[in-house]
């Protein structure tokens, strides 16, 4: 278990982690996930013991570690770009830390066989990094901390330099590893259907700051902040016209999800009155924008041929069910 | 945060500390001192006077006139016979492309004092090109080749490198499809050159105008060797001043060279901020060769193509080919007749003749050794703590690369001919290790840059996953930043030593009787009658250029090419 205890660091007079509280299962994947710039590479190095924390305290399985160097937190990182030792052939590179340990030549290349095997390498032990291809180079960063018997995985947006296809491929590869093998991962990454699909649960960060954390449906139905709602799925702020046309307070903020707006004909009695802006059709879904008391909204419905029908200016109406609006204090 | 493999033994650290520090103020700081007191205040009051006798002078006034003419001219003759290069090999299509560049690339390894002794003696009073030009034209006088004339033709083809290396580079990056454009909108290819090519060019034809402007202020070893006995430059002058015992004159004149050479560098510097144009489109299209429609102009560029090449080619065969002939030959024969290693074996074998190359490849090494370490050291220094010790520390290093030789050498001469306490009491001038100093303190500015590149474009990432595996920062440092940046310590150490085995200005300035380098044996060579002696001569000009082309072939296949 990894527990973040009112951690927070500085860069000089910058604050990029403010105090923040957090706690990682073992053998849960848990994604830290945040905008670009929000402090999640922050937390990692935190964690991993290459930036010293300003205040807090951080412990692995009850181990305070806050101290303790890097080389000695048995942490494994997988970085943006893997840092493979380019001089090394890619056995070497898994054997790097067998060989700082000062295991035995058997030891090692047992360990080392035993690791490709199970990462799908072992036919690439003898070539160099730059022989491989982005996902194989990725499979070794992760053999390499294995192979130590690394119980403690970080990953830093390691599939932010794979192009879809691959990524789709790697996202399984490392879920099917972390599964296998058992360990724990915190991963960062900008892309939340990436987080989404990946994570038993995440935690959302702002300009440094902890918003939320929960399971991806915790987060996607019952966003905490106004923050986490827009940036968990999509998501319409309703306007001031619109929110008071619905009996809502407008001294508060409220959001509905585009799949939460119903369409009606024009001649419906309930709703409210709309025009079709434009309509984007998206194979099963169509994505249709309204402007609705002069207000932009957004709706995702299911394609079918009454939908296929609609078109830019054309009037409909809208219904929004008041239990899926999302409403947070503060000024709308 | 990354404490480095040294920083655990903190007493070693800073004794490291100590002696890096002391090398700077007593080998860089101390000798600019004394320039600056000898200049400006001679006798202890400080004045002008200097440079009124400078100027009452007819021989310093003549020398300065002969710099700027051989300056001025050489820009021109290097900027034709180098664009022209350029674009034979980047631009036309030329047949026999891989021997025109091949010759084309001999200024890289026929360099300084070398060169200028193999243009002696193939263009000299018994050299076989004068006999040839002779055979031709009897009136031409034994002695034709010297002065303005020698002088501006030895730069013409042997200041053509830095084309050589940097407007190809350039050249290579310029986006074909602007060429194709201009062609449609019916240029020709000459004027797609001049319209187009050549205006993207002109950043990198002025970076390079600048360092010919630079090498030749500075010239010392060719016109020393080819320019006779009545010509001077203001490098060599400045060693004649300080043999007449006028220190003052001397240093004055030798900061009125650093500042122009500072000026070059200046310009260099702005142009290179101001950058080129690179890239208006995504995708640039390599650049194609373009064949001459003409086929006169097709002639006449293969004509001037080749012509070049050979007036290239010529004094390197002659040198190496006479260099395998028996030494009685050499002023006899236009070729040699016969072969032999005899020369070879006299200069391994007979001491006066092996004296000269042991001692430059004993002052090279320890010149190179020491100015690695204290790159090293500093370099590291500056690149884990940026703070203003560590980069003063860094730029004190750097000085030398914007002083020209001369100041340097007057500086220590002028601070160590007496009893200096920064050494103990001792006086270094006429002692052995005086010249390999020298030769340090110009080299560490150039082994600095590289070694910072290569520190730069370490991933620190890779330090990271290291030490995320348990490695401590000295096995760090020795399995992953050393083996890393190995390839580049071999090569600058390389670079350095070919440098410094023919290195002329310093030596000239600082040798004695008890560290004559090769470089001034070849010197003392050319002037001498003796045929054995010019034989032991080429034997040495192979030698040098041969150990430079294995440096550069090696730095061309680890791509790091001539550094500035
Ligand atoms: N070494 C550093 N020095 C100073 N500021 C930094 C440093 N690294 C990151 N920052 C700043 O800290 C903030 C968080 O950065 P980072 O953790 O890299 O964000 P993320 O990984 O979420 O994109 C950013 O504002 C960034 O500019
Ligand atoms: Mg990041």
């Amino acid at each position: 278990m990894i527990e973040l205890d009112e951690v927070s660091v500085r860069y000089g007079s910058h604050e990029a982690v403010r105090p923040m509280n957090l706690k990682i299962e073992t053998g849960e994947f848990f994604t830290l996930l945040g905008p670009s710039g929000c402090g999640k590479t922050t937390i990692l190095r935190a964690i991993a013991g290459f930036v010293p924390v300003a205040s807090g305290r951080i412990t692995i399985d009850g181990r305070d570690v806050t101290e303790i160097p890097a080389e000695r937190r048995g942490v494994g990182m997988v970085f943006q770009n893997y840092a493979l030792f380019p001089h090394m052939t890619v056995a070497e590179n898994v054997a790097f830390g067998l060989k700082v340990a000062r295991k035995s030549g058997k030891e090692i290349s047992l360990a080392v066989n035993a690791v490709l095997e199970a990462t799908g390498i072992e036919r690439h032990g003898r070539k160099k990094p730059a022989e491989l291809s982005g996902g194989q180079q990725q499979r070794v960063a992760i053999a390499r901390s294995l192979v130590m018997g690394t119980r403690v995985l970080l990953f830093d947006e390691p599939l932010s330099n794979l192009d879809a296809k691959v990524r789709e491929d790697m996202r399984h590869e490392i879920k099917r590893l972390q599964r296998d093998v058992g360990f724990t991962s915190v991963f960062v990454t900008h892309d939340q259907e990436e987080a989404l699909s990946m994570s038993d649960r995440l935690l959302v960060i702002n300009a440094g700051r902890a918003e939320q954390s929960g399971t991806a449906r915790e987060l996607y139905h019952s966003p905490a902040t106004p923050f986490v709602c827009q940036f968990v799925g999509a998501a319409n702020e309703i306007g001031r016209n619109l929110a008071q046309a619905l009996g809502l307070d407008t001294a508060r903020r409220h959001f509905v999800r585009p799949e939460h707006v119903a369409l009606a004909r024009e001649g419906d009695p309930h709703g409210v009155d709309a025009t079709v802006a434009d309509v984007d059709y998206l194979g099963s879904m169509t994505r249709v924008f309204l402007e609705a008391l002069g207000e932009p909204l957004q709706c995702q419905v299911l394609s079918d041929p009454s939908v296929d029908q609609l078109a830019a200016g054309m009037s409909v109406k809208v219904n929004l069910s008041c239990e899926r609006i999302l409403s947070f204090d503060g000024p709308s | 945060m990354r404490p480095s493999g040294i920083s655990r033994f903190p007493l070693v650290r800073s004794a490291l500390l100590v002696v890096v520090v002391w090398c700077a103020a007593s080998f860089i700081y101390a000798p600019i001192f004394s320039v600056l007191r000898f200049a400006f205040a001679p006798g202890g009051d400080i004045g002008l006077g200097a440079i009124g006798e400078l100027a009452g002078s007819r021989r310093v006034r003549t020398a300065i006139v002969n710099t700027f003419v051989v300056t001025g001219l050489s820009i021109i003759t290097v900027n034709v016979i180098g664009i022209f290069q350029v674009a034979v090999l980047e631009y036309l299509k030329v047949g026999g492309r891989g021997f025109l560049r091949f010759a084309y690339s001999t200024p890289l390894i026929f360099v300084s004092v070398a060169a200028a002794t193999g243009y002696g003696f193939v263009y000299g009073q018994n050299g076989t090109l004068t006999k040839l030009l002779q055979s031709v034209w009897p009136a031409l006088p034994n002695d034709w080749f010297t002065g303005t004339l020698a002088v501006v033709f030895a730069h013409t083809f042997l200041l053509t490198s830095f084309h050589f290396l940097f407007l190809r580079a350039a050249i290579r990056r310029v986006d074909y499809s602007t060429v194709e454009a201009a062609r449609g909108l019916g240029a020709s290819s000459m004027e797609a050159f001049v319209r187009v090519v050549l205006p993207v060019l002109l950043p990198t034809i002025f970076a390079t105008t600048l360092l010919v402007t630079y090498k030749s202020l500075g010239s010392f070893a060719i016109p020393s060797v080819l320019g006779g006995r009545r010509f001077d430059m203001v490098t060599e002058l400045i060693l004649t001043l300080n043999s007449l015992r006028r220190p003052d004159m001397a240093a004055m004149l030798s900061i009125g060279l650093g500042l122009a050479v500072i000026l070059c560098i200046a310009a260099m510097q702005y142009v290179e901020r101001r950058g080129s144009y690179v890239g208006g489109s995504k995708t640039p299209v390599p650049i194609e060769r373009i064949r001459i429609a003409s086929p006169v102009v097709n002639l006449a560029v293969h004509a001037a193509a080749y012509a070049i090449a050979v007036i290239q080619l010529v004094p390197i065969a002659l040198v190496v080919l006479f260099s395998f002939a028996p030494a009685r030959s050499i002023a006899t024969e236009v070729l040699p007749s016969s072969f032999t290693l005899q020369n070879y074996v006299t200069v391994f074998s007979q001491s006066t003749a092996f004296v000269p190359l042991k001692n430059s490849l004993l002052m090279g090494a320890s010149a190179t050794m020491a100015g690695l370490m204290i790159s090293l050291f500093v370099v590291n220094l500056a690149h884990r703590h940026t703070n203003v010790g560590t980069t003063s520390l860094d730029l004190s290093f750097m000085a030398p690369w914007i002083l020209p030789v001369p100041f340097i050498a007057i500086g220590l001469i002028l601070t160590y001919d007496e009893p200096n306490l920064l050494v103990a009491n001792r006086v270094l001038l006429g002692g052995f290790w005086i010249l390999p100093i020298g030769y340090a303190v110009v080299s560490i500015p150039i082994m600095m840059r590289f070694l910072r590149a290569a520190f730069f474009s370490l991933d620190p990432a890779l330090n990271e996953a290291a030490q995320s595996l348990g490695a401590p920062a000295f096995y760090r440092f020795l399995r992953v930043t050393v083996p890393l940046v190995l390839p580049v310590m071999i090569l600058i150490t390389g670079m350095t030593l070919n440098v410094i085995l023919s290195e002329y200005s310093m030596s000239a300035f600082l040798f004695n009787v008890n560290n004559k380098p090769l470089s001034i044996a070849l010197f003392e060579g050319a002037r001498s009658a003796n045929p054995e002696q010019a034989a032991i001569n080429l034997v040495y000009i192979s030698l040098i250029m041969a150990f430079s082309l294995g440096i550069i072939t090696l730095a061309d296949r680890y791509g790091l090419g001539g550094g500035k």
